[in-house]
């Protein structure tokens, strides 16, 4: 069932050399060079910005980031040549060509005596003209602080260096990520999952989290600071659930559930649902590529779910924790990264390990990100 | 190198400025500019009382996170000017003894307290999971202030919203609407505990002190301590002291004492330095309190003072119980002893060994019909009430503490080991045989074995007991293994374990045991002077 098909350029790390005898006759030597590829963006410490080959899992470039690498959250201009980058203590953002790491883009959230830290929640527009953030602000005195209403901030892109912020509107507070949808609608995961016009502010509940008040469940615990799903065009969290199974409240009858809270960014449509049994912790999940039916998700493990049926299909035991998934553009790779300094690449058919790359620094709580785009021409 | 520069900063000894218009100025000098001044002081500052830890901490905050500069100046170390400081602010800016009271675990550093069993579960969970609860019910603020006290935490840790307990409501409402209210009714600024200490007179804590208290893995303990005034608050101490486990030690230290009552005391015993938390009480003829390691505070004294001033004073008898039918060598420890000493009905004085002012010690006999409980023993005028137990049988052990945390250290990292340390007591279920039958005698710390075995199957699985360090079957204190991912082990994790911690008394020829559930576990990465 799982029987590996080899693909034209998708194998990655030491079984590419093996496998290319066998690829290159499927190909044919009349191919065309590929134009375009996937990469991998990801942050990690001290202060680098990656960029690699998602196929040979080859590093391609290597920039220097100008502030402290935390958290580390990526978005990706349309035309995926500039890296919006949410750093400096969670406070600044800094847009990076990734070809030439010339700093095009930096905006210093905290002005003034106000001090600014986003979580998680940086996102771009369709027309990657605007970034969008989720503000915590404190204004510093002297001898007191003084906590401000959160909000979400828009920049401008053009606006290069030093950009400020061009409008603001009031947020729930406890925003954690943020995608925009085709139609530059942008979501908000916080205590419910939120649609926000971005040119009124205006925004209401898509998906009831922390509202929903079932007594055949306990509340959800949502846990995530990573945008992921850019792949399958989705925002996606996950939570954990406990299901009554007789009377509410009795934990003898009682099951743990892994769900997820999913907008499709395409056409705007929100899914609620469990998807599995809660064995281990997972951190961060995404559905594949053209194939919704079925969840992964990975921390210690890596896990694979059939959602229809909200069963567990695979299961592996890693050799140490990842927080991020991510799959190829074509869906047929699967990429953990985060936590530690090492991105791995396994055959989501097969889950053979396909390769892996070390980055030299721990990646942390970054967001790495898959993208395509035309060919880079390595700088290292 | 000398006795001073062996303490810590935050005992802030030879530090103490002559006259408080004196520490005015320096809080004027220090904290003015970013403080305002106001019609009760400085802003901020003049609307909290807290212990001098409490104090050391906050100024420790000012200099590492807002770039308060205490440099050395006028012939004053930095340390120095930091100790005056704090002296100033506790003593001007404290807490009375009874507001202290519920809370003095945590400037003992009592290593297996449960906060979950002395706070509610609601304010355990917005201000007990990062610090103990302990950190705020040692503190009094104007509502203001605790307010302020949300905008720094929020501010300063955003990811309180975001954390466990945290993202799962809405924490800022919460702790502004529901949490700070409480904490501000039970906690005000202004209390007639504070005013009325403020008004008594304090007397100084110089003369000659009786100790008694007890120690894991050395058992009971009794000393003496001649403390010499040198100056406002600050004194010297000759301290010395027996276990019965034989030890002995003599130690000459230095104390300061903030607010009129918090003893603050440093003592090198055998190499190794020790810290004395005690609070007088307010007739200043007694201290209660705790002597632990600088660096293992898990490892320390439960103590009581009494001062001595001539009286009498009866303050251990040893063994603290006594089988009926059997005999043993009774020690009675105090100060100034004289007269007939009197003991419970059925206890024989075989012979005399020793008849001093602070011993008398002799071997007695125990009627086989003596009648079983807890009776006062007496030398002379001088009584310790309940000071012996005569019991029939072991029927129970009790090793306390029954939950605790080890954590594996060493290994060329930075953090110590914390051991775990055990004492077990335990109880006559009296003539009915059964447990609070109303008739149970509590026989107080008991000889007995140690040893440690897994607490449940996947303990047994992961050999828990192997990798997780060693019980020293004598002392009852167990020694964490080296930090750090061990190769051996499954996934190569640390030497953590999950362990039953199990003594075993010998009453005659049966063998009771009890048990108590200890956990090994991480390092902790930062250990400040309050948790
Ligand atoms: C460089 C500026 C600066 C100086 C100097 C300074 N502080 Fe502060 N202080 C602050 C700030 C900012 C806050 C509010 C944030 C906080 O609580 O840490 C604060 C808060 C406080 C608080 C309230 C803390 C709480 O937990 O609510 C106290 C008490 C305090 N300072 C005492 C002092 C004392 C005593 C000094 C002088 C020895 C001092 N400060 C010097 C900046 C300063
Ligand atoms: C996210 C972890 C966290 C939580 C939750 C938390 N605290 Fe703290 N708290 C801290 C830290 C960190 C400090 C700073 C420690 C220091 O100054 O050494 C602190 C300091 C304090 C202090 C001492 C401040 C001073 O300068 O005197 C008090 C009092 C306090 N917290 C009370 C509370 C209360 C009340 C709550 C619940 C509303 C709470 N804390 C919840 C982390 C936390």
């Amino acid at each position: 069932m799982f029987a590996s098909h080899y693909r034209c350029g998708t194998l990655a790390g030491a079984a590419l050399v093996a496998a290319l005898a066998v690829a290159s006759a499927g190909c044919g030597p009349s191919q065309p060079a590929a134009t375009s590829k996937d990469y991998m963006v990801a942050v990690s410490r001290p202060n680098h910005l990656n960029v690699i080959d998602a196929e040979t899992l080859e590093p391609v470039n290597r920039c220097d980031l100008p502030a402290h690498p935390a958290p580390g959250t990526i978005v990706m201009s349309p035309d995926n040549q500039v890296a919006y980058t949410l750093i400096g203590s969670f406070g600044e953002i800094y847009g990076l060509d990734i070809e030439t790491c010339e700093v095009v883009f930096s905006a210093n959230q905290s002005q003034g005596n106000e001090r600014v830290r986003s979580i998680g929640a940086i996102a771009i527009s369709p027309d990657g003209s605007e970034i969008y953030t989720h503000q915590n602000p404190t204004v510093m005195n002297s001898d007191h602080y003084q906590v401000q209403p959160t909000r979400v901030a828009v920049f401008n892109t053009a606006d290069g260096i030093d950009a400020k912020a061009v409008r603001q509107f009031p947020a729930p507070r406890q925003v954690t990520i943020m995608k925009t949808g085709d139609d530059g609608t942008l979501y908000l995961g916080g205590p419910d999952v939120y649609a926000m016009d971005v040119s009124s502010g205006d925004y209401s509940t898509v998906i009831a989290s922390r509202s929903i008040d079932d007594p055949q469940y306990s509340p959800r615990d949502v846990l995530t600071v990573w945008p992921i799903g850019d792949t399958s065009n989705e925002f996606i969290r996950m939570f954990s659930v406990v299901r009554f199974n007789g009377e509410p409240g009795d934990m003898d009858d009682s099951s743990f559930h892994w769900g997820y809270e999913r907008i499709d960014l395409t056409t705007g449509e929100p899914t609620s649902t469990i998807f599995g049994p809660l064995e281990v912790v997972l951190f961060s999940g995404q559905t594949r590529p053209g194939r919704p039916e079925q969840m992964w998700a990975v921390l210690s493990h890596l896990k694979q779910f059939d959602v229809p049926t909200q069963t567990e299909t695979r299961s592996l035991t890693l050799d140490h924790t990842y927080y991020c998934i991510n799959f190829s553009t074509d869906g047929n790779t699967l990429y953990l990264s985060g936590a530690l300094d090492d991105i791995v690449a396994y055959d989501a058919d097969t889950l053979e390990k396909l390769g892996n790359v070390t980055l030299g620094g721990d990646m942390s709580m970054s967001t790495p990100r898959v993208i395509h785009r035309p060919i880079i021409t390595s700088r290292l | 190198m000398s006795a001073r520069k062996l303490l810590a900063p935050l005992l802030l000894i030879g530090a103490i400025a002559p006259t408080s218009n004196a520490d005015d100025a320096l809080l004027n000098r220090y904290c003015l500019g970013c403080h305002m001044p106001s019609e009760q002081g400085l802003s901020r500052i003049s609307e909290q009382r807290k212990t001098p830890e409490g104090w050391e901490m906050t100024i420790s905050r000012m200099q590492l996170m807002h770039g308060l500069v205490i440099a050395d100046e006028d012939g004053r170390s930095a340390a120095e000017i930091k100790s005056a400081l704090v002296k100033h602010l506790a003593d001007s800016q404290g807490l009375a003894p009874s507001e202290t009271a519920t809370a003095r675990y945590l400037p003992e550093r009592q290593p297996a307290v449960q906060e979950a069993t002395l706070y509610p579960a609601h304010i355990q969970e917005t201000c007990g999971r990062c610090h103990s609860s302990a950190r705020h019910a040692l503190q009094r603020r104007s509502a203001e202030e605790w307010q302020k006290s949300i905008h720094f935490h929020l501010g300063q840790y955003p990811s309180i919203e975001y954390s466990l307990y945290g993202r799962d409501r809405e924490w800022l409402d919460i702790a502004v609407n529901q949490i700070i209210p409480e904490i501000a009714a039970n906690f005000p600024l202004q209390t007639s505990a504070w005013s009325d200490w403020q008004a008594t007179e304090k007397q100084s804590l110089s003369g000659s002190w009786q100790l008694a208290g007890d120690m894991p893995g050395k058992g009971r303990f009794v000393g003496t301590m001649a403390v010499t005034q040198d100056g406002d608050d600050h004194y010297y101490a000759n301290f010395s002291g027996e276990f019965d486990n034989g030890e002995r030690f003599t130690s000459r230290g230095e104390s300061v004492v903030y607010t009129g009552y918090e003893w603050r005391g440093s003592f090198d015993i055998d190499g190794v330095e020790y810290r004395q938390v005690l609070a007088a009480d307010e007739s200043f003829n007694s201290m209660q309190g705790r002597l632990f390691q600088a660096d293992h505070s898990e490892l320390g004294v439960n103590l009581s003072a009494v001062r001595d001033s001539g009286q009498p004073i009866l303050s251990a008898v040893w063994p603290e119980q006594l089988k009926v039918g059997g005999s043993a060598t009774l020690t009675l420890h105090g100060a100034n002893m004289a007269g007939a000493v009197a003991l419970p009905a059925g206890v024989n004085v075989r012979s005399v060994e020793r008849s001093g002012p602070s011993e008398w010690r002799a071997v007695v006999d125990v009627a086989a019909n003596a009648d079983t409980g807890r009776f006062a023993v007496s030398h002379g005028s001088a009584t310790l009430d309940s000071g012996v137990a005569l019991f029939n049988q072991v029927s129970a052990v009790t090793v306390l503490p029954d939950y605790s945390v080890a954590r594996v250290g060493g290994n060329g990292g930075s953090q110590n080991k914390m051991f775990g340390a055990f004492t077990a007591y335990g109880t006559d279920y009296g003539s009915d045989g059964v447990a609070g039958g109303g008739d149970d005698i509590a026989l107080g710390a008991l000889p007995a074995s140690w040893r440690v075995e897994p607490w449940d199957e996947t303990a047994a699985h992961d050999q828990d007991v192997k990798f997780a360090g060693n019980m020293d079957a004598t002392t009852g204190i167990f020694t964490p293994a080296a930090a750090g991912p061990n190769p051996e082990r499954k996934q190569s994790t640390n030497n953590v374990g999950n362990l039953k911690v199990v003594a075993t008394v010998n009453d005659g020829d049966r063998a009771v045991e009890g048990s108590a559930h200890m956990i090994a576990t991480v390092q902790r990465w930062n250990n400040p002077p309050l948790r």
